[in-house]
């Protein structure tokens, strides 16, 4: 599904320059306690030199060296190091010291492995690892690791995060850019407050950024930003740069479009029969029919094949290769419905996002390479249809959590054009569920339910439509938290539109739904929708909370009564408002029957870590109602 | 005459269903000639939900002489067809051929032909598969693979490849007959020249259709100072084949789905070239074992403890019997070596180096555990096993890729006890829980045999808690957890770290509960129970309802959810160790209220007797105490039993839901 890029965010390490002996400055008793604190191991030095030669060449250079505290930085015993057709790796060195900084072993060259580093979803990329791994005896202990690479092309620039993650603290980090004069540098914080000091010689700048003494966040909360005030970073990005032999400059989004744009020019092109198949394809129909049709020919032609090579990842197969073959990745299969969309009249954009489930959005204000997928604009007279082109079985127009509501960059001959994709507001994303259940004195429930999903909501279906029904079947049973329950009948369809509508149909049965008394019945009419509670009794909170994704639910139970039994005890209506959302349940007796309404609201957005009791008593609350029982008595 | 057609209509539906399917032991496939049918097929009749099917995969391996080097290479061939149905099966047409190599010995991938078939407007077309877009991949240090993607797959498209494999290593590649996808036919022939034999394992949960064996003569000529000579001898070939495959499911409560998949596996036995000495390489148990005793990264290792001799004995000096020595060098090798977390049967580099280095693998730590307890003058052997997720062994042949680790065994008042140095929290005796796997051979030059791996261990958990209930339907007192076995390694792992850690977790399981005042004991006595005890506060157990309090016996701990969901069951159930959970509330009643109702008692216990379950309430005065046991004493079941569990499970569920029923007195 992504364009492989290697970000060089925690994932890269480091190494030194004097290998040689016992190093009695690692010590682990040399690390102050407040460093130790909440830290599972330290950074006790780490250098990255990135040295940029040319707008094509550059080197990076790091050294690091992390004393683990405990077995579970076990992982940080192992260095990965990326590299491709134009990422070489030129050298790696490393030792290992125990607690009081005695050597213990060296990083030989026979230690080092090589791997391919195809990413998940990929079939085949240029992508290979270097890895070494150093053996552990016991904690406290000490890995140095020194390595450097040299690019050739320059397409974007390493960044820095002092704090890769949580339980880590460290003691001294620093991030030097060196590059000419005529190949200035972009840098943008991110709520990072250090500032770097610069040097200008030989027609040179030098720009180096440091940090020192910075404790271990101790663990990652709930409801947390992804780009947090807890976890600083510098991105930096080139002005001018050469890829393959692509020249461009990002300084605007307008430049970074343009030299993709550039990239993939010309590659639309079909051939004659495939144009005038299309053609006769979509005769007679208007404009947004046409594009539902040709949508609907590339999911039945074409399957996604993730296939990297050439140019970084970052150029298009021939739309032609792809109309031979019927196959290709985000970017191909997108230019491809571009190229079918152009045969029939219809001009669209490729747009590159940053995709991921309710992924945060990218740094807007700096351009530069921050994106991993791409899909397909169509704009229309009166509203504009976004096109994922990966994936068979997407409701037409529908862009679920992996793309929506974010920027985008869409590919123009004029340049770069950011927007927005379509934005889900809580009432699109929507559940309405009607239940009927019949229950009996043995405390047997027989319900039949039909549900309408929305937007995120409905999101999980794209998926399950696509098993055959024993696995759906099987998916139904481990999604539905009630014992004892037999699955009857069990249908549901999405609809093609840009909510993917889902209506599901569902009977059930299920054995002990009330408990049984000698008098008395006792169930929670909340059948199928509980809030769980599952915050953390945090009595601080350092981060902010982000609530990504809001939505709608209304459900309501009509239970019919076994006869010979009343109400005995009804919950009492209950209403919650808050600015995080709003909650609503009654209970009405009827003749015979019970009708239970929830109705629960959930907004999305960001607010104050200091807000942070008042949101877990509002889901507290929520969940504590969810649980109430209705309690019936027998007349006899 | 009605009956008659009927019956005719019947044989006409049973052969067009036959149809589709056209291959058998009798009717062969041929590249590039398909029936129209297999392209008009919508479905497969077998699996009416299946993504995809293998129409047939046909595969053979023989030997030729190569006379250029004079010996003889092995060819591999294999030619599969595959139906894809809907495009949740399109990853069917993504191809793999791992290929591996080893200095000079090698394996190289020719003749690869592959096309796919679309029915266009109701005409069948081709397409090849191109040069250019099949690609080489360096894998790892030994493995390359050959990849492919099949172009142009739709809905309805079949597809085919075919290419061989020439090899000189001494292997026969196994076959699955069996896949993620339903398979309608699947064959695999070997003929192997006489010189040569292997061991030839078939398993699988679905039967063979048909294995048969038969002989066949050949000849080679070679050179022999300038005349050309012939060479008489008789292949012997195995067949093997299998129909209707249904596709491999992942299910819960099983340590692999490969130990059900149907397959065959091979391994070289014996070489028996004419003038020359029967060469027994793995034939049988006793020939292998020899060779592990010899083989440098494993038996040789076993007796070389001459560098902790002095430490070792320091260690066992104030020992009485052999039981006392066998605890001190085990905590003796546990303290001194740290687990790297690789599994295998064989060091990596010895034990002497691993011992200085305090770090090494599996056999380097357990080799050295049998290697000091030798030295402590006890009777230790190795046994290797395979680890739950590697897989089963099979049950007679030594066919050795199956295992992956090796434990130490010593024995002690004419009893094996079964060690592993490599866990930090099981007690002396205990195996860690992935091991407990079927069975282990133990390797010894005397006193080889099989090791049983089952039902060894379990996990028990006791909770126990003294509550006093308020009248607004909050519970506080205290809870004292105690664990053994499995339960306590867990637990003393979450420990380990930290108590705080082990405190989260605990609070994160029992979100509604107010934990304080929480302290452990015997955190480090791994032969003792582990404590731990607080004073709680939960709000959540009880809720007043106008004149009434309703109360949860079991709190939150309860079984809420039935583990066993699934409605059919088809592979066996593998719950790894038995389980114990005991649970004993005693709860004050607030004043001024009665009891109204409470839940009554129940005993359960499974057909076979092997689990059992027992709850009861009973008051005295304005106090209540419930039991709560539930015991399953056996790991491996039978799916006929599925149900059996899923009821057992079902009744405690709603037992456990049972409220008692407090009134307010007037």
């Amino acid at each position: 599904m992504k364009i492989v890029i290697v970000y060089f965010l925690g994932f890269m390490f480091l190494g030194w320059s004097s290998v040689a002996g016992d190093k009695p400055e690692y010590a682990a008793s040399k690390i102050p306690d407040q460093l130790r604190k909440d830290a599972d191991y330290v950074i006790r030095e780490q250098n990255k030199v990135f040295r940029v030669v040319s707008i094509n060449k550059a080197t990076l250079s790091v050294r690091r060296v992390v004393t683990l505290l405990n077995s579970k930085a076990a992982v940080l015993a192992e260095l990965g190091i990326s590299y491709s057709k134009t990422i070489k790796v030129k050298s790696i060195k490393g030792a290992i010291y125990d607690q009081y900084g005695r050597e213990l072993d060296k990083i030989k060259t026979s230690d080092i492995a090589d791997f391919n580093a195809i990413s998940s979803g990929q079939f085949i990329d240029d992508y290979r690892v270097k890895v070494v791994k150093a053996d552990i005896p016991s904690y406290p202990i000490t890995i140095e690791h020194e390595y450097e690479v040299e690019y050739n092309g320059i397409f974007f620039y390493p960044a820095w995060q002092p704090r890769p993650g949580i339980r880590v603290s460290v003691e001294h980090s620093e991030f030097t850019v060196v590059t000419p004069d005529v190949i200035p540098l972009r840098t943008r914080n991110i709520f990072l407050d250090v500032e770097p000091e610069i040097k200008v010689a030989d027609g040179l700048r030098t720009y180096r950024w440091e940090a020192s003494q910075w404790a271990a966040i101790k663990e990652r909360e709930s409801y947390q930003p992804d780009d947090s005030n807890l976890f600083p970073r510098l991105l930096a990005a080139p002005a001018t740069f050469e890829y393959e032999g692509f020249k461009g400059n990002m300084e605007t989004w307008e430049n970074f479009g343009h030299w993709t744009w550039q990239l993939n020019q010309g590659r639309d092109q079909l051939p004659d029969a495939t144009v005038s198949m299309l053609r006769q394809m979509t005769e007679g129909l208007g404009d947004r029919a046409k594009v539902e049709r040709l949508y609907k020919h590339l999911q039945a032609k074409t399957r996604y094949v993730g296939i990297q090579l050439g140019i970084g990842g970052l150029q298009t197969f021939e739309a032609s290769f792809v109309d031979q073959v019927g196959y290709g990745d985000c970017k191909a299969l997108s230019n491809y419905m571009k190229a079918m969309l152009k045969s029939v009249g219809i001009p669209s954009y490729m747009a590159i996002v940053k995709a991921g489930d309710l992924e945060s959005d990218i740094a807007v204000d700096f351009p530069s390479q921050q994106f991993n997928h791409v899909i397909l604009c169509v704009p229309m007279t009166r509203d504009t249809v976004w096109l994922e082109c990966t994936n068979q079985n997407m409701p037409f127009g529908y862009l679920g959590q992996f793309t929506s509501n974010r920027h985008a960059l869409l590919i123009t001959e004029e340049g770069g054009k950011l927007v927005k994709t379509r934005f889900f507001s809580p009432e699109e994303n929507y559940l309405y569920r009607n239940i009927e259940v019949q229950l009996d004195e043995n405390g047997k429930a027989v319900a039949e339910l039909e549900t309408k999903y929305g937007g995120y909501q409905s999101d999980a279906f794209v998926y399950l439509k696509t098993k055959k029904f024993e696995d759906q079947k099987k998916a139904y049973y481990e999604m539905l938290a009630v014992s004892g329950v037999e699955i009857g009948n069990l249908s549901f369809s999405q609809k093609d539109n840009d909510l993917g509508e889902v209506i599901e149909k569902l009977s059930l049965s299920i054995n002990k739904y009330a408990t049984v008394g000698a008098k008395r019945l006792t169930f929670c009419p909340n059948l199928l929708n509980k809030q769980e509670f599952n915050l953390s009794d945090a009595e601080s909170r350092a981060a902010d909370i982000e609530i990504k994704y809001g939505y709608y639910d209304a459900d309501t139970v009509k239970i019919f009564l076994p006869d010979k039994f009343y109400p005995e005890f009804l919950p009492e209506e209950k209403m919650i408002e808050s600015e995080f959302g709003s909650y609503y349940t009654k209970t009405i007796p009827g003749e015979r029957n019970i009708t239970y309404i929830r109705i629960r609201k959930q907004n999305m957005g960001l607010y104050p870590a200091a807000k942070y009791r008042e949101f877990a008593d509002f889901i507290r609350e929520i969940s504590k109602a969810d649980n109430v029982r209705i309690v019936l008595r027998s007349e006899t | 005459m009605k009956i008659t057609i009927l019956f005719l209509l019947n044989v006409v539906l049973l052969a067009s269903t036959a149809l589709a399917f056209p291959y058998n032991d009798q009717v062969r496939m041929k590249f590039g000639k398909l029936d129209m049918e297999e392209l008009t097929m919508s479905s497969y009749a077998q699996d009416t939900g299946a993504a995809a099917v293998v129409l047939a995969d046909v595969g053979r391996t023989y030997f030729t002489y190569n006379s250029s080097k004079d010996d003889f290479d092995i060819i591999f061939e294999q030619h599969c067809r595959i139906k894809i149905l809907k495009n949740s099966g399109y990853d069917a047409a993504n191809i793999e051929i791992p290929v591996y190599h080893y200095g000079t010995a090698k394996e190289s991938v020719s003749g690869l032909k592959a096309v796919t078939y679309n029915l266009v407007n109701g005409k069948m077309t081709e397409t090849k598969l191109e040069r250019k877009n099949i690609f080489d991949e360096k894998q790892s240090e030994n493995w390359d693979k050959v990849k492919f993607t099949m172009p142009n797959i739709a809905v309805g498209s079949v597809f085919e490849f075919t290419y061989r494999i020439v090899s000189n290593i001494w292997m026969i590649r196994g076959w699955e007959f069996q896949r993620d996808i339903p398979v309608a036919w699947s064959e695999y022939e070997v003929s192997v020249p006489e010189y040569y034999d292997f061991l030839k394992i078939g398993q699988g949960y679905e039967p063979f259709y048909k294995n048969s064996s038969r002989t066949e003569s050949a000849s080679i000529s070679y050179l022999n100072g300038g005349r050309t000579e012939a060479l008489l001898y008789t292949n012997y070939i195995t067949y093997w084949s299998a129909k209707d495959l249904p596709g491999l499911a992942n299910e819960k409560f099983i340590a692999t789905p490969d130990d059900f998949a149907t397959k065959v596996e091979f391994q070289i036995a014996t070489i028996k070239l004419p003038g020359d000495l029967v060469r027994n390489i793995f034939a049988d148990w006793p020939e292998v074992q020899k060779k592990f005793l010899e083989e440098e990264k494993f038996g040789s290792q076993i007796n070389r403890s001459g560098f902790m001799k002095e430490e070792l004995a320091a260690e066992t000096s104030d020992c009485a019997d052999d039981l006392c020595k066998a605890h001190k060098v085990y905590e003796f090798i546990r303290r001194n070596m740290q687990w790297n977390e690789r599994s295998s049967m064989y060091c990596e580099t010895n034990v002497r180096k691993a011992f200085t280095d305090r770090v090494g693998n599996s056999a380097e730590i357990n080799l050295a555990l049998v290697a000091a307890l030798r030295e402590a003058d006890l009777q230790a052997d190795p046994v290797i096993l395979s680890e739950r997720s590697h897989g089963r062994v099979h049950p007679i042949h030594p066919l050795l890729h199956r295992f992956n680790y090796v434990i130490a065994a010593v024995r002690i008042g004419g009893k094996d006890v079964l060690l592993d140095a490599t866990d930090k929290f099981v007690v002396f005796g205990q195996l860690p829980a992935r091991c407990l796997n079927y069975q282990g051979r133990m390797i010894s030059k005397d006193n080889s045999r099989w090791i049983n791996l089952q039902n060894l261990g379990q996990s028990i958990s006791m909770t126990t808690a003294e509550l006093t209930l308020g009248g607004d339907g909050t519970f506080e007192g205290k809870v004292s957890f105690s664990s053994n076995g499995y339960q306590a390694v867990n637990e003393r792992k979450a420990l380990f770290h930290s108590e705080e850690d082990h405190v989260k977790r605990l609070k994160d399981e029992k979100k509604n509960w107010e934990i304080a005042n929480y302290r452990f004991e015997n955190k480090e006595d791994l032969n003792k129970s582990l404590l731990c005890e607080y004073d709680v506060r939960i709000a959540e157990s009880a809720q007043a309802a106008g004149d009434l309090i309703f109360i949860d016996p079991m709190l939150t701990e309860g079984l809420g959810e039935n583990p066993f969901k699934q409605e059919k069951r088809k592979l066996p159930i593998d719950l790894n160790y038995p389980t114990s959970k005991i649970c004993n509330f005693t709860i004050n009643l607030p004043e001024g209220y009665e009891i109204d109702e409470l839940p009554k008692p129940l005993m359960l216990s499974l057909p076979d007797n092997s689990g059992s379950f027992s709850f009861s309430i009973s008051q005295n005065g304005t106090k209540l105490t419930i039991m709560s046991n539930y015991h399953v004493k056996k790991t491996f079941y039978m799916p006929e039993f599925f149900q059996s569990l899923k009821e057992f499970h079902n009744l405690i569920v709603a037992k456990h839901a049972e409220q008692i029923v407090l009134r307010k007195m007037k």
